[in-house]
């Protein structure tokens, strides 16, 4: 009980799920165009080395599809090249970065060859070749901030390697998203991941029928319209007194990149330390709220705050919070918003 | 308002492209035209090309390109019979019109201006426009183009039609509601292109030198992570 009452009371003031099922692909009459087997990618260590922040990248993105709930592992890294060119032509899916020049100035570029040019009622296209390119522009390895970062090269390794698969551009929240920024999960892992209308769009055309969870939360929502990219919360700090009671008006995001609806309960909290994921105050706390499979939703929480000593706080919020379901992975569940609090003593009335 | 516009990966233009600004600044011209013909070539070198013929040319900003300009993008079909599909490249239907950055830099992928290709579609007796992934334009500055949440497209694209007139959604009208009209788009690019001017000419050929399936990859400097 004394837990509870330590758990502020919040209201639901709206529910809003973002549009799903936008993912686009090509078809031919109505039979989808993607590989009829796994890639076979072919690193060139030249501009991929070992041990070096683009290859955490080229394996994130690979790691990224291949962990797709309930689609097939397609993806697989299947040798090196160390020369100083690669060729598009050579029946080999490679991956290489480049210079944004060599590239047209763009950010990353897929050659795509499909095994037939044309369609018709008795063709049946499919993917044959994809090589993969990111400009060297910006920086490598994980994103270290959940915050809105323009397209580091990780998320363009990610959206490429859409590209290969057989995905186009859609607006969504994705991250075959053609503006920018992307989204980011938040949690202590990778930040740099795929989202439902991504997952949705990599199983409609590998599904593999395996039930598998996947619910995380994001500091980022999608606007819908005007369509961009947003943190969940403003920066502030928002000032609050120490002896509790003060209201806050925060937005929450979270996916469900499985392919089941998953019924939980989630927390918001607060912590000094910036990394206090799984040991903050909490502040408030919705049992059972139910994401469905392949969707993502913002909702809007107004959350009494506690008593809490003066100082500046982080704010989280977590899903899957009493673990009621088993996910392979957890380290996406909690994102620290934007938000920073600032608690300080308040004059008695 | 936020206006976004700078995406994972576009070409072809002489720099990083981040704002309308940059790409008003690297484009040569601005018109709208209809596209008349698209064909098909293939050159060792040049590799496939996709060559969009643009005629009905009425210059919104810069150069006056003549009565016809022709885009030959990388990608189509390979003598193999095989199509190459290269991403992120400017995209363009048959009977369509569009309004179109031409670039005035050296080019080997496309001589538009990243994706700066914006198809006008007539919706429920407006004329709007919308970006290559078929989105409605709601807003335009210096700062970028802003998009509206839902395409207009449909999400399975036909391969068939790939260069054909594309049929909207049904509640496109509805999608497109927010929509800048055609009218006020192009007033704004107008006004833009006063304090970015277009400039140069377009340079109608690609940059010689380049194998079209030859790509120079850059060395890892960066050490360990």
């Amino acid at each position: 009980m004394k837990a509870a009452l330590r758990i502020a009371a919040f209201v639901i003031l709206a529910l809003r799920a973002v549009d799903a099922g936008a993912y686009a692909f090509e078809v031919c009459d109505h039979k989808p165009v993607g590989w009829t087997q796994a890639l076979q990618l072919v690193q060139n260590a030249l501009s991929i080395p070992a041990n070096s922040a683009r290859v955490s990248d080229y394996v994130n993105a690979i790691t990224r599809w291949n962990n797709v709930p309930g689609m097939r592992q397609m993806f697989k890294h299947a040798g090196i090249t160390t020369g100083s060119s690669v060729a598009v032509d050579d029946g080999r899916n490679d991956v290489a970065v480049t210079t944004a020049a060599e590239i047209g100035n763009a950010r990353g570029l897929t050659f795509t060859q499909f095994d037939q040019f044309w369609c018709d009622a008795f063709s049946d296209p499919h993917i044959v070749e994809a090589d993969v390119f990111v400009a060297n522009v910006g920086t490598f390895g994980p994103v270290a901030l959940e915050g809105l970062i323009i397209l580091s090269p990780r998320a363009v390794f990610l959206h490429e390697f859409g590209h290969a698969l057989g995905l186009l551009h859609s607006e969504g929240y994705d991250i075959m998203r053609s503006t920018g920024p992307s989204p980011m999960v938040g949690g202590t892992g990778e930040h740099v991941d795929l989202f439902p209308d991504d997952t949705e769009g990599g199983r409609f055309l590998y599904s593999q029928p395996i039930l598998r969870t996947n619910v995380f939360s994001s500091p980022h929502r999608l606007i819908s319209n005007p369509n961009t990219i947003a943190s969940n919360t403003g920066v502030g700090p928002v000032i609050a007194c120490s002896s509790g009671g003060g209201k806050l008006n925060v937005m929450a995001t979270v996916g469900n990149n499985g392919n089941f609806d998953m019924k939980q309960t989630e927390r918001w909290f607060v912590s000094p330390n910036p990394k206090a994921y799984s040991n903050g105050t909490i502040v408030g706390q919705w049992k059972n709220s139910t994401y469905h499979a392949h969707s993502a939703t913002t909702v809007w929480r107004t959350i009494t705050l506690p008593p809490l000593m003066p100082g500046m706080y982080f704010f989280f919020h977590g899903v899957n919070q009493l673990h009621e379901n088993y996910e392979p992975d957890e380290a996406d569940n909690v994102a620290r918003e934007a938000l920073f609090i600032k608690v300080v003593h308040c004059r008695a009335p | 308002m936020c206006f976004v516009v700078t995406s994972p990966a576009r070409a072809d233009s002489g720099a990083l492209i981040r704002t309308t600004s940059d790409a008003l600044r690297d484009a040569a011209s601005v018109i709208e035209a209809r596209v008349t013909d698209i064909r098909f070539t293939f050159d060792p070198v040049a590799g496939p090309r996709t060559v969009v013929t643009l005629g009905d040319i009425h210059t919104i900003a810069g150069e006056d390109p003549g009565r016809e300009v022709q885009l030959a993008t990388l990608g189509g079909p390979l003598p193999n019979r095989r199509l190459l599909v290269v991403s992120e490249l400017a995209h363009f239907r048959r009977d369509s019109r569009y309004i179109v950055f031409l670039t005035s830099s050296d080019w080997f992928f496309s001589p538009v201006v990243a994706d700066y290709a914006f198809r006008i579609e007539n919706v429920a007796g407006r004329e709007v426009l919308v970006t290559q992934s078929g989105n409605p334009i709601v807003g335009v500055n210096e700062f970028g183009i802003q998009v509206g949440g839902l395409s207009l497209e449909p999400g399975a694209r036909q391969m068939r039609t790939r260069f054909d007139r594309i049929a909207l959604v049904e509640d496109a009208a509805v999608r497109a509601e927010r929509a800048l009209s055609h009218a006020d788009f192009v007033g704004t690019l107008k006004r833009l292109s006063a304090t970015a001017a277009p400039r140069g000419s377009f340079k109608r050929s690609m940059v010689p030198g380049r194998v079209w399936n030859v790509m120079r990859v850059d060395p890892g400097q960066e050490g360990p992570r």
